[in-house]
């Protein structure tokens, strides 16, 4: 046997051995670390929304007991409208809106709907299943264009987004939402607490993400999260124009009137900081229709 | 033969001291600069630094008469990189936090050249047992000196030391203030420097 066969062959063993033993650990694992995972999910939430202290330490018993008494789990879409669950009941009507959509074109779209298998048999659809307009275009066969984009942003306005609501007495006292998106190397994953008002942030953290320590990594941190309590995410005139992250100092590089509007940003990594302020925008527009039933009615 | 003086016990005592990795070779800073902040992510560093390391320097050694001399760096990495996640699966799976806290470092024990360095100056030429202690040995003298790094930075740092904090507040009160710096890589880099200097020292008596 020459030694290049022999090297082949042992590199051959060796990778399957080696994967085998890796399989086994992460599959014999893979139960305690999703357990993990969703017990630090719901301690964040818990911080964001200020019902723990973020440098005492729990059991995960005590994390769990706590967010299921006093955490209300709910999905809203952008009418700002809470639903127990995420799942849209589409009848055959659904679509039929008066003047473009007719009772026969409304059933017509269903049934291509179920047909291409984005509802189901029975006309649920997951709100997972909301997919691209693409997909939704490509599987309305028998209506034009102008319906066609009616019933995707019909069915962009409905898709539910979770959303986890503290309450007392019955009254909303904070609420939190998920946000996540890109930044330099990962996606990175947080929570947002917004106050009662529907303006002011109570809190924001990163649970998981995978920046350069000491660069982008700062996000984690709390001088970097606790700067963002008391910000708003609307300008004096009360319009949603989210949370900045400035490049440097927010004192020297935001005009004073501005400065309830943004951060400090992380020095070394304009690239995660910027990422952070696009998906806090793109996340929290989401839950606008919520946020702003709740100015409102602060106001009056 | 007394036990001092059986070659296991020097192979597992010289790195502590004589030869430790990081204050005489000076390997494997990167992670020593980075999860010294406080101690108990030292120490578990430590205990995975010390479980790749043996368990590495033991398959080599037991491999070393079979691995094709053409690929010997290849499979070495394999099998670290192997054990490095193993590792790194059983940290998520019971010390969730502070496998968080070490975040990437983890991961990058592979790169730590006392690893690799161990495995062909040791591994490869020696009996698996005497690999093995080789890799407690190295690893405990990475690890003494972590723990002593993370002991300074901690308690003038954060004034805590496991976490608890030590210094009384009575000192705050006068003025006393907590040293930024050693929070920070540049502070590992003075104390390491500082250990270095006095251990050379202590050795050269």
């Amino acid at each position: 046997m020459s030694s290049n066969v022999k090297s082949f062959l042992f590199a051959g063993v060796m990778c399957l051995i080696m994967s085998i033993l890796l399989t086994s650990a992460n599959l014999g694992l893979r139960d305690r670390q999703a357990l993990n995972i969703e017990i630090d999910k719901q301690k964040n939430i818990l911080s964001v929304l200020g019902l723990i202290e973020s440098n005492k330490k729990y059991t995960g018993d005590e994390i769990n007991r706590v967010f299921s008494e006093s955490v209300e789990k709910a999905y809203t879409d952008q009418s700002g409208q809470l639903y127990d669950s995420s799942t849209i009941k589409i009848g055959p009507s659904y679509f039929e809106n008066g003047s473009t959509i007719d009772a026969a074109t409304s059933q017509a779209i269903v049934n291509d709907l179920s047909q291409s298998g984005l509802i189901s048999k029975d006309g649920y659809l997951e709100q997972d299943e909301i997919k691209s307009s693409e997909t939704i275009f490509n599987a309305l066969s028998s209506t034009n264009e102008s319906v066609k984009s009616i019933v995707a942003s019909s069915l962009e306005i409905a898709r539910r987004n979770i959303i986890y609501i503290l309450k007392k007495n019955d009254s909303i006292v904070r609420y939190a939402v998920p946000v996540s998106g890109y930044g330099l190397w990962s996606t990175i994953y947080g929570f947002l607490a917004l106050e009662k008002d529907g303006e002011t942030i109570a809190g924001f953290t990163v649970y998981a993400h995978g920046e350069t320590p000491g660069l982008g990594g700062e996000c984690e941190k709390e001088w970097f999260k606790e700067q963002f309590v008391g910000k708003k995410i609307t300008d004096k005139e009360g319009n949603f124009i989210s949370v900045g992250i400035a490049k440097g100092k927010v004192k020297g590089a935001i005009p004073e009137t501005k400065w309830d509007n943004w951060v400090d940003g992380m020095s070394g990594a304009t690239i995660t900081s910027k990422g952070i302020q696009a998906f806090l925008k793109t996340d929290l527009e989401k839950y606008e229709g919520f946020s702003q039933i709740l100015r409102t009615e602060a106001q009056s | 033969m007394k036990l001092t003086k059986t070659e296991g016990y020097k192979v597992l005592t010289e790195p502590l001291l004589l030869s430790n990795p990081i204050s005489t070779a000076v390997l494997g800073i990167c992670s020593a600069l980075a999860v010294t902040t406080q101690i108990i992510p030292s120490i578990v560093m430590t205990l995975a630094m010390t479980f790749v390391l043996s368990f590495s320097n033991l398959s080599v050694s037991i491999l070393r008469k079979v691995i094709p001399s053409n690929i010997r760096i290849i499979v070495e990495l394999t099998i670290i990189a192997g054990l490095v996640i193993l590792a790194d699966q059983i940290l998520k799976a019971f010390l969730f936090d502070i496998s968080k806290q070490l975040s990437v470092f983890v991961g990058l024990i592979i790169t730590n050249c006392i690893i690799m360095g161990r495995a062909e100056a040791f591994a490869l030429g020696n009996k698996p047992w005497l690999s093995f202690l080789d890799g407690i040995g190295n690893g405990l003298g990475y690890g003494y000196i972590l723990v002593v790094v993370a002991f300074f930075r901690e308690l003038l740092g954060q004034g805590t030391l496991f976490g608890i904090p030590v210094i009384p507040t009575v000192l705050y009160d006068l003025g006393y203030q907590n040293m930024g710096l050693m929070v920070l890589a540049p502070g590992a880099f003075i104390v390491i420097g500082l250990l270095v200097w006095f251990q050379n020292w202590v050795l050269d008596k």
